[in-house]
């Protein structure tokens, strides 16, 4: 989408320059909102209207922008964004613009172009002669790379608060423990259902709290029903899954009985060993030593997983990425095409996440600790909606939602 | 007293073409033309009361006969033209001089942005009731509320309107300008149709918010704005317009049109004018008649 903001100064209302101006916006095949109108206050004063003007292709614009110069419009912002090479390696330039989550557009060569992968606190790269522009993490700045300096030729587009129906309308309000969690977990179903329909993906990020509560079968059952396409997590989800599909337990205690199982403490080393033993989660699902839980049917249904380590790991598992800036590009890569993510019952991978999504991205912050939620939902998107629950209920009802309400079947052990 | 300016057809001819109207295998008859401007000259000292000023011609100028063309005058104000075409430049330093001579506060408009003066800027009485006040059905958002439109002017402030032509010779931004220099209201309106280039070709405003005029010479736009601005409009008929019938000098209820639009006559004297039809055939050959000939200093 192209977009090109114009101004009409003049006797415009009468003469009625505007409208017609309006009315040759929509000919020309373009889109128009007015951003501000100043009518002048007797009839000598002459009047000021800012026009966002969008088109799908570059023809159409051209034709509408120069329609309006005819009708004596100005064009605003009449500046390209302002590059500067990179002096090194893994940084910027001085003064390099910093990016928002928000969808941006840069002047380049006379004309407004888009912002490639949206994502907070990372540089514009260009490339001039492919008139691209791109965010890039800092890390991955390379030595005389161009990037965006200034604040000149870059405008933010701002994130319009989601037109929805009342079912979670009310849930942008505040943190709070005290509200309708049925109604909220229809409400985010129907957000799963949206991005299905506009043909987005749907993100899991999970924490073990999945498995320990047990609520794993609940996430398979969404898993295998298609409606998560990539799942980030970080060891300990994997491993006490597999845990549990290896020996019935989740940190030792049994999820069937409650009880802690007799070197249960164990289990998950041992189970990590395992699946190190066998090479990988991949091969130990092939060779038939994992046959259930959650890695198990993302394997099945070819759901993109990202496991990102963190310096409390045990083991890891072989398939954990132990390099934090690795995990960054790995889930980068992974949330192409996302429209809604839900993070349940974990601060560090969501705020990771989150960091990488732009504000047109739907997420859903689940935990039972209402400062998590609250944490998640400060990242400062209108698109961010928090419910405190715990996780076991809110699976169980969304996968009843759409996999209805049978009972989740048993586990073995 | 009436005041205007004319420019003797000295040097009158057609030697370039920059209007459909123009050729120069079809020349000017110097005599004929000669005794055509003195008929209107006559009709308008003699008949009309009008006190006339001259302006030397200049040879490398034919166009100079057209002194409409020279600029607006306001009060002891001359805001002088751009033109459009080079053809025509050179005129616009001899007005210059001449007004700055007399005392005038000579204006310029920016460098660029082109103006043809009374010959694409027409003087409208400003309605004061709700008439005046366009429909908004197209614009969103728009509200009135709290400002004062609808009313009359301001003290010191003139309660005219200007209508302003644009497209063919001025260009809209030159209507900002205008606006901005003389602290008026400016109600520009599109010329679509290149027989009719300045708006004096197409709309003669009348006394008490009437007007001559010839609407397919306007986009539909402006055509709307003007019968917001006009109360009694004579629609020309097509040949009457071709006639240059809008190209009619009007002072109280006095016209000058040029010879051949009966329809036009009959309507003017429906409404109580005195109407003197004078034949200008030979100064329609460069696309221009009664109007065109006559710069208004005060009225």
């Amino acid at each position: 989408m192209l977009v090109e903001t114009v101004e009409l100064h003049g006797h415009i209302i009468d003469s009625l320059t505007l409208p017609k101006a309006l009315d040759a916006i929509i000919e020309l095949g373009g889109q128009f909102s007015i951003e501000r109108l100043d009518v002048g206050r007797t009839r000598a004063d002459q009047s000021t209207c800012r026009i966002r003007v969008e088109t799908a292709r570059q023809e159409q614009m051209d034709s509408i922008v120069e329609r309006l110069r005819d009708l004596g419009a100005g064009v605003a912002d009449e500046r390209d964004a302002q590059l500067a090479a990179s002096p090194k390696d893994g940084a910027f330039p001085e003064d390099f613009y910093a990016t928002t989550n928000l969808l941006t557009h840069i002047r380049l060569g006379g004309r407004w172009i888009e912002v490639e992968r949206t994502e907070m606190d990372k540089a514009i790269a260009v490339d001039p002669r492919a008139k691209k522009a791109w965010t890039v993490p800092m890390a991955k700045a390379r030595r005389g790379q161009l990037f965006v300096v200034g604040h000149g030729g870059v405008r933010v587009e701002p994130q319009e608060r989601p037109k929805v129906e009342e079912g979670f309308s009310f849930m942008t309000s505040a943190v709070s423990t005290e509200k309708p969690k049925l109604v909220q977990t229809r409400a985010v179903a129907d957000l799963m259902r949206q991005a299905r329909r506009a043909g987005r993906k749907i993100l899991l990020v999970g924490g073990p709290a999945i498995i320990h509560t047990g609520s794993g079968p609940h996430l398979v059952r969404l898993i295998e029903g298609g409606y998560i396409d990539v799942l980030f997590a970080g060891n300990a989800l994997a491993a006490h899954d597999i845990e549990q599909a290896i020996f019935g337990t989740s940190l030792g205690v049994s999820l069937t009985r409650g009880t802690p199982a007799r070197h249960g403490h164990e289990h998950h080393l041992r189970a990590i060993n395992m699946v190190r033993l066998a090479g990988g989660i991949d091969k130990a699902i092939e060779s038939g030593l994992v046959r259930s839980g959650v890695m198990h049917a993302c394997r099945r249904k070819g759901v993109k997983v990202v496991l990102a380590g963190s310096i409390r790991d045990d083991g890891p598992l072989p398939e954990v990425i132990t390099d934090t800036a690795a995990a960054q590009d790995a889930m980068r890569q992974a949330v192409e095409g996302v429209g809604l993510a839900l993070m349940i019952g974990t601060a560090l991978h969501s705020v990771a996440t989150g960091n990488m999504l732009p504000a047109s991205v739907t997420t859903v912050a689940v935990d039972i600790n209402p400062a998590v939620v609250t944490k998640l939902l400060d990242r400062g998107s209108w698109q961010t909606l928090g419910i405190v629950t715990d996780t076991e209920p809110f699976l169980r009802e969304l996968a009843a939602e759409f996999c209805g309400s049978k009972k989740t079947p048993k586990r073995k052990g | 007293m009436a005041r205007a300016l004319m420019c003797r057809p000295d040097y009158y001819g057609i030697r370039y073409e920059i209007n459909p109207w123009m050729r120069t295998s079809r020349d000017a008859d110097p005599i004929r033309a000669r005794e055509q401007w003195e008929e209107l000259h006559n009709t308008l000292t003699r008949r009309m009361g009008v006190q006339v000023e001259l302006i030397e011609p200049d040879e490398a100028w034919p166009d100079m006969v057209f002194t409409a063309n020279a600029g607006l005058v306001v009060g002891r104000r001359f805001v002088a033209s751009n033109f459009r075409y080079p053809q025509r430049a050179g005129e616009a330093p001899l007005y210059w001089k001449w007004f700055a001579a007399r005392g005038y506060t000579c204006v310029a408009l920016p460098p660029g942005r082109f103006f043809e003066g009374e010959g694409d800027a027409l003087w409208a009485e400003s309605g004061t009731g709700s008439g005046t006040v366009p429909q908004f059905g197209t614009v969103p958002g728009l509200s009135r509320a709290g400002s004062n439109w609808g009313q009359s002017q301001t003290a010191g402030l003139s309660p005219a309107v200007l209508v302003a032509g644009y497209h063919f010779r001025s260009d809209l931004e030159s209507h900002g300008a205008l606006a901005e220099v003389l602290g008026c209201q400016v109600v520009s309106v599109e010329l679509r149709d290149k027989r009719f280039y300045h708006l004096d070709t197409c709309l003669a405003p009348l006394e008490g918010r009437g007007a001559i005029w010839y609407p397919p010479a306007f986009d539909d736009y402006a055509q709307k704005a003007i019968r917001e601005v006009f109360a009694d409009l004579i629609e020309l008929e097509p040949a009457e317009a071709l006639r240059f019938g809008a190209n009619a000098v009007v002072l109280d209820r006095a016209a000058v049109v040029n010879a051949g639009c009966p329809r036009l006559v009959a309507a003017l004297a429906d409404r109580g004018y005195e109407v003197f039809s004078v034949d200008l055939s030979e100064f329609i050959k460069a696309g221009g008649a009664a109007k065109c000939l006559v710069l208004w200093l005060e009225r």
